[in-house]
């Protein structure tokens, strides 16, 4: 099964479920919960359930396209539900079957993994869903986003895309998969990893990284004034992104990383506050 | 237990869950076993208490009774009702108020009983016992539910553990009613995830489907056992106990099977595969029968899969890792290890107490400046190895590998050329033998570091970490312990309880502060910083000496004697409180020990009237027992201070018998005194003098203990 075959099957058998297949967020973003329809939609009590498919760009795990299983870009299938469905565990194991995993024959387990992003001021608890010892899967039952308890906790399913395509077509590198029909991943992508990682690892300038940083913020925290929390959140975004390549280029003292991660997560905090005083009085 | 073969317990309850934490899955099957037991017993079920049974599996907690009572077994007890006036007319008539008493009581028996305050009538309650039925479908699930989780999760409007996905409650056949949260006991029960749900007919069923048929094992232990069994011969060194206690936490049907991995990895250092395949893998590494690791493995799947697929599963994340591993390793060697040093402002050490650079920098600081006070840190190869022992956290391996600390600075430094830093071969495998002990005990059944560096390096780090923790105010409590300091702590504990001589521990406290003032300049008040410093410290100690594998369990009172001393100029040594209070345990039964405390008790019974203290004065002791207690005093506060390690670091042996001997000799004058002088007498100034003699020899017994708090059989009487 090639890799948008994949994806039109997950999508399809959760379109069934009754989510709304989404494009894709168009920002840079390092996870598929950063994407402002999770971090803004598990915020408030209304039921949710959301499909789609972000790719997610990690500069520090860049490896030039020489790792078979790392890459700066990689894509997750991201699934949000809200209130969770009493056999969510069912319904993703059936997913699984659809896209051609035989449960019955597979070792499939949920492993203890409680999730945190210090960015989001988000933390869950859940399992990292392994096949036969690779996980493919995170699992999580949000508890807070933006600094926020969240009333009613949504359920994330974040497939792993390429791992669940690397065990299918029972390859040993990324670059081998086949994408679509008539294209391999590598052909694709490949070019792409090696000069982002030469970028992100060497040639970036962290002096006007930092300065783009701070104008970011700047114009974020202007939106905040104004209680525009969307564009807002969307400067958070680009900040995270920013500090993200400051990272990977290891040009970041201690203090500062912390510092910035700090900047980031205040930025989250005031919009995601914001956002269910609004809707609080949209309500009234 | 083995259930096939004993009888089939009476009652059975099995809450199914989505996967519970394998992190505390064995505490916890512990915690609810006792609890439910005691439960059971406060309930008045005492056979059911007897004969209950807790299992936990990741999908199921399990609650089973061999043999239950019909009925509870509370008995009929006595209750004060109303007093006479309200309960009779005054034509000795029942009121209402007894009528309504003696309904509540379920009772018509009742007697007058005269009380202190008047007579009242108590009425022969009889107990309303209810059937197993209706005693567990009302009181089961809030027990359940209100049992003291350390974690809780939310999903919907619920609380628990992990979200409830079914529940099923059996009397034998019957079912049991019952609702926890929202899910209705109902006659089925789960397989294997993924494998569907089953009718369960009566708990014979139960067992014949999920313990027999489907070969599932109930409880964490026997899951255990079923691994060590099937790892066999392979392993013949003793496999991991904590990888096996992970597997079994994370299966209900334990199977174990052999992979492999390229041959070629096999040249990597062994420590690095191990933590692969057992930290992160959860895997068992097979050694060959030299002892040499193999490229084979073992690994533990859930349940009777298609063997190939799986194994080629964790083969392919075996090998994708190790491949990873690999590619670190190389590029770690890309630069010289020693040349690191700069690299580790980068390494966060704690929030608020600086970077890892900072740290060895207080090291370094701590090291100088004792050196005169504690000749241990002299040795010369010490400032080098503090200034490597670190430098590991820079590496690739390490950010990938993190359970690889200490091993992989052992490994590069053992595989780096002579330098400037290191010119002796001996010396590098001193230092790299020191470099991965540094983190050890991590534990409190961990060993100690075996090499005296080691030693050194591991109290040292452990010391600046604690030091911190009072700077910046996070004093550990026993509810939170954010930072793991009681492990740390802990350690180095046993590291100075094996040291002997005299150690300047609040010397190391000040030059610690020091140090994080200089380094960090970080700014904080210090008499706080030491006042919870020695809290700490004492709390430890008391903890350590009231039962622990390393210090013994020794008696609460003499523990307390020594620990109390708060306000003594100096503080002990972990391995002088430890002996102060063996000598003690072995002379509390002498006549003069008891003699000792009674003569410290009545000072300071006498002591606790106000007075100004001051310096004796010698012309104003009038009678001849006050002035031969004053000389007697004289010469043993002479004789002590050669003893005690006060003022003289020369001393190399702490003898607290010997002291004891010494202050023997107080007992006899002391006695003499209370015999023949009258302390509070009208004259201030021969009151006053009196009074600070007593003083001053109350203080001189108080440097060894507070000899108050020693409790004798047969009571106090003093």
């Amino acid at each position: 099964m090639t890799l948008d075959c994949i994806i039109n099957t997950l999508t399809s058998f959760w379109r069934e479920q009754g989510c709304t297949v989404l494009p894709a967020y168009d920002m840079e973003v390092g996870a598929g919960t950063m994407s402002p329809y999770t971090f803004f939609q598990v915020l408030t009590e209304k039921p949710v359930s959301l499909c789609y498919v972000q790719p997610s760009r990690r500069p520090t795990d860049g490896r030039y396209g020489e790792n078979p299983n790392r890459v700066f870009k990689h894509h997750q299938l991201q699934v949000i539900i809200k209130p969770s469905p009493q056999e969510i565990q069912h319904l993703y194991l059936e997913s699984l079957q659809s896209i051609g995993i035989q449960i019955q024959d597979h070792d499939i387990r949920f492993i203890e993994d409680n999730w945190e992003s210090p960015a989001l001021g988000a933390w869950g608890v859940g399992w990292e869903v392994w096949l036969d010892g690779m996980e493919i899967t995170q699992f999580t039952y949000f508890q807070q986003c933006g600094g926020v308890d969240l009333s009613v906790p949504s359920v994330e399913i974040t497939y792993g895309l390429e791992r669940i395509a690397l065990y299918i077509q029972e390859k040993l590198s990324v670059y081998e998969l086949q994408f679509g029909a008539a294209t391999l991943y590598g052909e694709l992508r490949f070019q792409e990893e090696v000069q982002q990682s030469k970028y992100c690892h060497e040639l970036a300038s962290s002096q006007r990284l930092i300065q783009l940083f701070q104008l970011y913020f700047e114009e974020s925290e202007q939106c905040l004034q104004h209680h525009l929390v969307l564009p807002a959140y969307d400067y958070a975004l680009k900040c995270s992104h920013i500090f993200n390549i400051l990272d990977s280029l290891g040009s970041l003292s201690v203090t500062e990383r912390t510092r910035y991660l700090g900047k980031v997560r205040k930025l989250a905090n005031q919009a995601a506050k914001q956002y269910i005083q609004c809707q609080q009085e949209a309500v009234k | 237990m083995n259930r096939e073969s004993s009888t089939c317990p009476m009652l059975l309850i099995e809450i199914g869950t989505e996967e519970l934490p394998s992190s505390y899955m064995s505490l916890l099957e512990q915690k609810l076993q006792d609890r439910f037991q005691a439960w059971l017993l406060e309930e008045s079920w005492p056979k059911a208490s007897e004969t209950c049974l807790v299992h936990l599996t990741p999908r199921r907690i399990v609650f089973t009774i061999g043999t239950i009572e019909d009925k509870q077994q509370k008995k009929e007890e006595w209750l004060k009702g109303p007093p006479m006036k309200v309960a009779f007319t005054p034509d000795n008539q029942e009121t209402p108020a007894l009528k309504g008493f003696l309904n509540r009581c379920r009772t018509t028996t009742y007697e007058i009983r005269t009380l202190e305050n008047g007579q009242y009538v108590f009425g022969l309650a009889k107990p309303e016992n209810q059937t197993v039925i209706d005693f567990f479908q009302l009181q089961f699930p809030n027990f359940l539910l209100n049992f003291p989780y350390e974690k809780l999760m939310r999903w919907g409007q619920y609380r628990f553990i992990r979200p409830i996905k079914w529940v099923l409650a059996l009397y034998g056949s019957i079912l049991i009613p019952m609702k926890v949260l929202d899910t209705e006991a109902r006659l089925f029960s789960r397989l294997l995830q993924g494998q569907g749900e089953i009718p369960v007919a009566s708990i014979d069923d139960y067992f014949r489907s999920i313990t027999k048929q489907s070969k599932i094992v109930l409880s964490v232990q026997e899951r255990c056992v079923a691994i060590r069994k099937q790892l066999g011969s392979n392993h013949p060194a003793s496999p991991d106990d904590s990888v096996i206690m992970e597997n079994a936490c994370r299966t209900e049907v334990p199977v174990v099977e052999n992979a492999s991995f390229p041959e070629a990895f096999t040249r990597l250092p062994h420590e690095i595969i191990e933590t692969v395949l057992s930290s992160q893998m959860k895997c068992f590494p097979i050694y060959d029968t030299s002892g040499k690791l193999t490229n084979q493995f073992s690994f533990v799947m859930n349940g009777f899969r298609k063997t190939d697929l799986v194994k080629k599963g964790f083969e392919k994340v075996v090998t994708a890792r190790l491949s990873d591993a690999d590619y670190f390793y190389h590029q770690d060697q890309k630069v010289l290890f020693v040349s690191r040093e700069h690299l580790l402002s980068k390494v966060l050490f704690m929030e608020k107490l600086g970077t890892m650079e900072q740290k060895v920098k207080r090291i370094l600081y701590v090291t100088e400046h004792l050196g005169k006070r504690y000749n241990e840190l002299n040795d010369p190869l010490l400032p080098t190895l503090v200034r490597l022992y670190k430098l590991d956290l820079t590496t690739l391996l390490v950010q990938e590998l993190t359970a690889l600390q200490g091993t992989v600075g052992k490994i590069y430094i053992q595989e780096s050329d002579k330098t400037d830093l290191i010119s002796h071969d001996k010396d590098k495998g001193t230092i790299a033998e020191a470099i991965e002990q540094s983190y050890w005990p991590q534990s409190d059944e961990d060993s100690l570091p075996t090499t005296e560096m080691g030693k050194l390096i591991s109290l040292l780090d452990r010391w600046d970490t604690w030091i911190g923790i009072h700077c910046i105010g996070l004093n550990p409590s026993s509810s939170s312990d954010p930072f793991g300091i009681r492990r740390i702590v802990n350690g180095l504990l046993r590291i100075l309880e094996e040291r002997p001589g005299y150690i300047p521990l609040l010397e190391f406290v000040n030059t610690g502060m020091e140090a994080y003032r200089q380094i960090n300049g970080l700014e904080f008040d210090e008499t706080t910083v030491l006042t919870e410093w020695k809290a700490y410290y004492i709390q430890r100690m008391q903890s350590f000496l009231s039962g622990s594998v390393h210090f013994g369990k020794h008696r609460y009172d003499l523990i307390q004697a020594v620990l109390n001393r708060t306000d003594s100029r100096l503080v002990r040594s972990p391995r002088d409180i430890k002996q102060q209070v063996e000598a003690m345990e072995a002379h509390v039964t002498d006549p003069e020990f008891k003699a000792l405390c009674q003569s410290f008790v009545r000072i300071q019974k006498i002591l606790n009237t106000s007075f100004q203290s001051g310096s004796i004065n010698p012309d104003k002791l009038e009678l001849k027992a006050e002035q031969e207690l004053l000389s007697i005093g004289q010469s043993t506060e002479k004789e002590l201070k050669t003893l005690f390690h006060i003022d003289n670091s020369s001393i190399e042996c702490f003898d607290p018998k010997k002291i004891l001997s010494t202050l023997y000799q107080l007992n006899q004058p002391i006695q003499q005194f209370f015999d023949e002088v009258m302390v509070m007498v009208e004259d201030v100034a021969i009151r006053e003098n009196r009074l600070r003699l007593l003083s001053w020899l109350l203080s001189m017994m108080s440097d060894f203990a507070d000899f108050s708090t020693i409790v004798f059989d047969g009571g106090n009487e003093q």
